[in-house]
């Protein structure tokens, strides 16, 4: 039985996935206002925020809102095998793409996001980032985004505490003081939340009722690193991907340039981007 | 949730400043005179080399140039968008011929001849590109060719280079920037022309315009005023 179950929760108030939770957004009002509207009126918008300040939360927001019209797609780019071609995933038309951790997504793909944008497949894009300096964008892409930018800081205390007391309704086992000193202690939402559920459960541990300031400092320490998966093995044949110039490619399953990763074409004596020779490879 | 759009209580479904290239059917920018120089010349069969900053409105006037020569559906196309970056193989220009034919040329594999071809993103061309787009206009299966790019200076074969024809979109006049918006949203009073020339003074790259248009007209609208003031786009534009 998990440590939950046992104070007579049906799942882990405290679960991290935005994605797969019903909680109201709080806090977040004049963004959510943003996104909606730069949604509905066509436009890129980028979101720019630390892990864990609640960038994918947003989104959720925003899948909520429009997913009666059937043609929002998310996509995390941090999951997202490296050598893909996001074209494949965006022939619908009239789309609202929602592209999480753009940091992780070639030129390449973000100059295809950008072709269907103005083709009008995609009828509005949401970008999230870390950063917006670690992002491959090309100058035509920012021109696009201009001053559509949301900057998320860290969320207040006062809605911190709202959150909590939307997670465990009337059943105050973390004491005031205890909430107080995590907030000060957790760099962002996602991390106090973290902390709140650990709390939680070793409360369970111990067979308390209220968990107070002083058990905090059993805690073990946290840290939240930046999820990700895999991504440069190759989707086809699981080879590790290599990176050519510009490119990620496989060497089993690409024909490409060894000198600037441009692919050729059987026929092709010579790299069409690059002009380098090109040598028969030995059977 | 439809009350926060205020485009919507103006009586507008689509955004009217929308800066996609494919909105508004590709009838609205202030480069009458340049689109009409460049139909000349593609009707000419000439190589031309569009350039301009972004947001000058190279991809709308391509648009434009698609809809105006554009033929009917029953004897196929005759002229053949592509964008440079939507793959990162060459070009197969002998694919593109085939599949601009209609059934009985796809179906026996014969490609079409005299075809207008438009390259939009140009300075992402390869070299076999650039060498063979020239080869095909020369055998005559591309009538005209018309290279789209953000940089004027790109790298082209020294035959090309020789016979092209350059044009470069820049920013319009104040004029055309109030036509801009009243062709989108016609004679609404929200909007007085003189406040349009206000916020096009602040910034005259017509993306950069149109968005502000729009956050100006946005942020009024929101505010619950009745017309846009002069404090709307001091606070909207500092």
């Amino acid at each position: 039985m998990e440590w939950f179950e046992k104070i007579g929760f049906g799942e882990n108030p405290f679960k991290l996935e935005p994605l797969k939770t019903d909680y109201e957004l709080i806090g977040r009002e004049k963004e959510a206002k943003e996104i909606l509207y730069r949604i509905a009126s066509g436009s890129m918008l980028l979101i720019e925020g630390k892990t864990g300040t609640g960038k994918t939360a947003l989104l959720k927001y925003a899948i909520d809102n429009f997913k009666g019209e059937g043609k929002v797609i998310y996509i995390n780019a941090a999951r997202l095998n490296k050598r893909l071609n996001v074209s494949r995933l965006l022939k619908k038309k009239g789309m609202i793409l929602l592209m999480d951790n753009v940091q992780y997504l070639s030129k390449k793909n973000n100059e295809r996001i950008k072709y269907y944008y103005d083709e009008d497949n995609i009828k509005s894009v949401v970008f999230t980032t870390t950063g917006y300096s670690l992002v491959n964008f090309s100058n035509a892409i920012k021109d696009r985004i201009g001053r559509n930018i949301i900057k998320l800081k860290k969320l207040s205390k006062a809605n911190t505490l709202k959150i909590v007391k939307e997670r465990l309704g009337d059943r105050e086992i973390l004491s005031q003081g205890a909430l107080k000193q995590l907030y000060k202690d957790s760099g962002n939402i996602k991390e106090f939340l973290m902390n709140c559920g650990l709390l939680c459960r070793l409360l369970v541990k111990e067979g308390k009722e209220k968990a107070g300031k002083r058990d905090i400092k059993k805690l073990p320490k946290t840290e939240i690193e930046e999820e990700k998966e895999e991504t440069d093995i190759c989707s086809e044949c699981d080879e590790q991907l290599v990176k050519v110039g510009e490119y990620w490619r496989c060497k089993n399953c690409d024909q490409y340039c060894t000198i600037c990763g441009a692919l050729y074409d059987d026929e092709d004596r010579e790299c069409p981007e690059c002009g380098a020779e090109i040598k028969e490879e030995k059977e | 949730m439809k009350k926060l759009v205020w485009y919507h209580e103006l009586g507008f479904f689509n955004n009217p400043f929308s800066t996609k290239p494919a909105a508004f059917h590709n009838e609205l920018m202030g480069y009458d005179q340049t689109t009409e120089e460049i139909s000349e010349k593609v009707a000419e069969s000439d190589i031309i080399l569009i350039s301009g900053e972004y947001g000058t409105g190279k991809t709308t006037v391509l648009k434009r140039l698609i809809s105006e020569f554009k033929g009917g559906t029953f004897k196929g196309k005759k002229v053949i968008y592509y964008n440079c970056n939507q793959s990162e193989k060459s070009i197969d220009y002998n694919r593109l011929l085939i599949n601009a034919g209609g059934f009985l040329r796809r179906l026996f594999r014969i490609r079409k001849r005299n075809m207008i071809i438009l390259l939009d993103e140009a300075q992402d061309m390869n070299r076999k590109d650039a060498e063979q787009v020239k080869n095909y206009y020369d055998e005559g299966f591309f009538k005209s060719v018309i290279l789209v790019s953000s940089n004027e200076n790109i790298k082209l074969t020294k035959e090309l280079e020789k016979s092209i024809n350059r044009f470069k979109l820049g920013n319009i006049s104040r004029e055309e920037a109030v036509e801009m918006i009243r062709k989108r949203i016609g004679s609404l009073r929200f909007i007085s022309d003189q406040n349009i020339i206000k916020i096009f003074n602040k910034n005259t790259n017509p993306r950069a315009f149109l968005k502000n248009s729009e956050n100006v007209c946005r942020y009024a609208f929101e505010n619950g005023d009745k017309e846009v003031a002069e404090k709307h786009i001091k606070k909207v534009l500092r």
